[in-house]
């Protein structure tokens, strides 16, 4: 352990002396920041794109722009999340429920400050955790089958269905069931046969979850903001907080200088705004070791990823928190859970994927391509074949935060700037990077028509109170859910008692049930007194 | 919306999921039936079929959607309110049309404008002889692209300042040019 430590830190003096490196880190990081934050363009997608252009750039410069890009990608999804409540990606829909309900109050640059914070330390654990608990981590994981697998999407989609839903419980588990369904278009795994496709070809690979997202997000957001304009008061609230930062500060006292006028600027302020952000965050460490380590168990699963990794740390800390009826009104207990679930999953996700060869999230599996295509053969004998390899990935990563610090004191302002923006600009631009976002993924004129039969629907749902983000899980986890379900009966000749013989299985099924029985008791409490009223 | 009119709204809904899951319930009957009927023996199970899930996931759905019809009948909704009045109210404020506008334009830029008009242009620039190599092969877009926003950012603008109408064709034109130029040239992304 003591020797990966050692080889980790080597690995990192060795990458902060190489200049060129260290500029390629710092851009593909700004890269995927602003990647994430644009709807439709996800960190899978960004080192995807990227991959195919390093086939001649040297191993370390290869990975130093890929995993820049998945570590900006992810924490660039939380920005637009906040400013529009348009989430750049899957893994910050969780964070537009708190993080846009404090734009709206007017801390939007703080609490991308805050995002941003949380994002480094859930990345950071990631790292230690890659670098510290890696082979520990993977016999974990190696203990999860069908049955826990299927137990874990029916969890994702029921607490999700559950935390989210602004109006009855039963609203988001109907929205998750929804979302199930719509994941069970597609080429059947195990029969192999076309389901409810009815003849369309393209319904054959499934529908897509970055069209149809972009489809329930943005179309209805576009909506409401022509609507509600009169009366939207971002922009007023957010001159009113003026938070400033040191690079500011330094800038506004070096203009000064050649001022006739000069205008004040306090690195007192400057300070004691760092230390709101530093103090809402760390104040909170509870909440960022349990989210760490929901992320990294989430993470290192096959398949699961950061998506689902940010739904159970937000659900896990409403759960646990005192302040459970303030979630979803704007908090940033809300905000940072979130966070660090989904960017230890980073780390939780590059386990696997470098110790067994088995992507823990989409973006995984694409650097699992760009693994195979430096001939870096990933899996057990990774260290024998390519020693200190590990150690590379996990000080790129470490490097990578430190970018995204930088990248991101750099670009917080002018991101929030976006608030600013007239709505009759912002939105049609919205809508146009919305159609060129879908379509970039797959290049398919369908997945066009997704987006607007999505975006209808999401508009209706939106004005009935039926979340997004149940929809959006099941749809991202049905295909886990169904294939898992019947793996297991298939190889129990029909029994279904895996699912409650299996410890960890039992543990998600016993969760589960109380979940809905809770739900149900409290719904027809609630019901009762809307009666009574 | 209300809590009162929400309410009315979950009671159409209900409706409306409890018919989509019987659809969803019949189709899955459908796929297990197909598998049933397998010659395979091996194969021809219950627990294999591709209909099994959907099927499960369809009672869910209903018993779900009858609990939301039984949620807002308790709650005082009834369907009375497909009243000439109400549906005229719907049809005529401003939300619609705002809605309407949104979703109509945009379906006008997905399925007209980046449809058969850009390939018309298309076919049109680069049927002319001698110069098709050097006109950029995303000038149809981005022209669709400037239509869909200078309309779209004109209709709400105020339309008798000269300078409105200015900047909606300046904002237009730059960020069709931005676009096309960041995603298909930077990027190296298809445009559609």
């Amino acid at each position: 352990m003591l020797q990966n430590l050692s080889v980790f830190f080597q690995q990192i003096i060795e990458i902060f002396s190489n200049p060129g490196l260290t500029l390629v880190l710092l851009g593909a990081t700004a890269l995927g920041v602003i990647m994430g934050a644009l709807p439709g363009l996800t960190a899978t997608m960004g080192i995807a794109l990227l991959t195919g252009l390093t086939y001649n750039v040297p191993l370390e410069f290869t990975f130093a722009i890929l995993m820049g890009i998945y570590v900006g990608g992810i924490y660039g999804g939380s920005i637009s999340a906040i400013l529009l409540n348009i989430p750049g990606t899957a893994s910050a829909a969780a964070t537009a429920l708190d993080g846009h309900k404090l734009a709206l109050r007017g801390y939007a640059e703080r609490t991308i400050k805050v995002t941003r914070l949380a994002s480094i330390v859930g990345t950071f654990l990631g790292v230690m955790a890659l670098t510290l608990v890696s082979p520990l981590m993977t016999k974990i994981a190696l203990q999860f089958t069908s049955p826990e697998f299927f137990m874990l999407a029916f969890f994702g989609v029921m607490i999700c269905g559950s935390v989210v839903s602004e109006d009855l419980t039963i609203k988001g588990w109907i929205a998750g069931l929804l979302g199930l369904t719509l994941a069970f278009i597609r080429y059947d795994d195990v029969e192999g046969v076309a389901r409810f496709s009815f003849g369309i070809s393209q319904l054959q690979s499934g529908i897509g979850v970055i069209p149809a997202m972009i489809g329930f997000y943005a179309v209805p957001e576009v909506i409401k903001a022509f609507v509600r304009d009169a009366k939207y008061s971002v922009v007023q609230a957010d001159e009113n907080e003026k938070p400033v930062g040191f690079v500011k500060v330094t800038l506004i006292k070096i203009l000064n200088i050649f001022r006739v006028k000069k205008v004040e600027a306090r690195y007192k302020d400057a300070f004691a705004e760092q230390r709101f952000v530093f103090k809402t965050v760390f104040s909170q460490l509870r909440l960022i070791v349990q989210s760490a380590l929901i992320g990294l168990g989430l993470g290192a699963l096959p398949g699961v990823g950061e998506d689902v990794a940010a739904w159970v740390s937000y659900d896990t800390a409403r759960k646990t928190s005192k302040n459970k009826e303030k979630y979803g009104t704007g908090i940033y207990e809300g905000t940072v859970a979130p966070e660090v679930g989904n960017n230890a999953a980073i780390g939780g996700a590059t386990i696997p994927l470098l110790t067994l060869g088995i992507p823990g999230s989409p973006p995984a599996a694409v650097l699992l391509g760009a693994l195979m295509l430096h001939n870096i053969r990933p899996g057990p004998r990774i260290e024998i074949e390519n020693p200190g390899f590990i150690a590379m990935m996990a000080a790129l990563i470490f490097c990578a935060i430190i970018a995204l610090w930088v990248v991101g004191m750099i670009l917080a302002k002018p991101m929030t700037r976006v608030l600013k923006v007239p709505t009759k600009y912002l939105m049609p631009i919205i809508a146009i990077l919305s159609v060129v976002g879908g379509y970039s993924l797959s290049m398919s004129s369908f997945d066009l028509i997704i987006i607007f039969i999505f975006g209808i629907i999401g508009y209706i749902f939106d004005k009935m109170k039926y979340s997004a983000a149940p929809i959006i899980l099941g749809l991202i986890l049905g295909r886990m859910f169904d294939f898992r379900f019947r793996q297991t009966i298939i190889t129990n000749n029909g029994s279904m008692l895996p699912f409650i013989t299996r410890p960890i299985s039992l543990v998600f099924f016993v969760i589960i049930l109380w979940t809905i029985i809770s739900q149900i008791v409290k719904g027809v409490k609630a019901s009762k007194e809307a009666i009574e009223e | 919306m209300d809590k009162k009119t929400l309410r009315k709204a979950d009671l159409v809904m209900s409706l409306v999921l409890i018919l989509f899951a019987a659809f969803v319930f019949i189709m899955s009957l459908k796929l297990m039936n197909r598998t049933l009927n397998l010659k395979n023996e091996d194969y021809a199970v219950w627990y294999r079929s591709a209909g099994l899930i959907p099927m499960i996931v369809s009672i869910l759905l209903a018993i779900s959607a009858g609990s939301l019809f039984t949620t807002a009948w308790k709650e005082g909704a009834r369907f009375d309110f497909f009243t000439k009045e109400k549906v005229k109210h719907f049809f005529t404020c401003r939300e619609f049309r705002v809605a309407g506008f949104v979703i109509g334009w945009l379906a006008i830029y997905i399925f007209v404008l980046l449809g058969p008009i850009e390939d018309l242009i298309y076919n049109i620039l680069y049927a002319i002889p001698n110069i098709h190599w050097m006109i950029p092969f995303y000038i149809p877009y981005i022209l669709m692209t400037f239509i869909y926003l200078f309309v779209f950012i004109i209709v709400f603008s105020d339309k008798t300042k000269k300078r409105d109408w200015i900047m909606a064709a300046l904002i237009a034109l730059v960020v069709s040019f931005l676009v096309a130029y960041l995603f298909g040239d930077v990027a190296m992304i298809i445009l559609p």
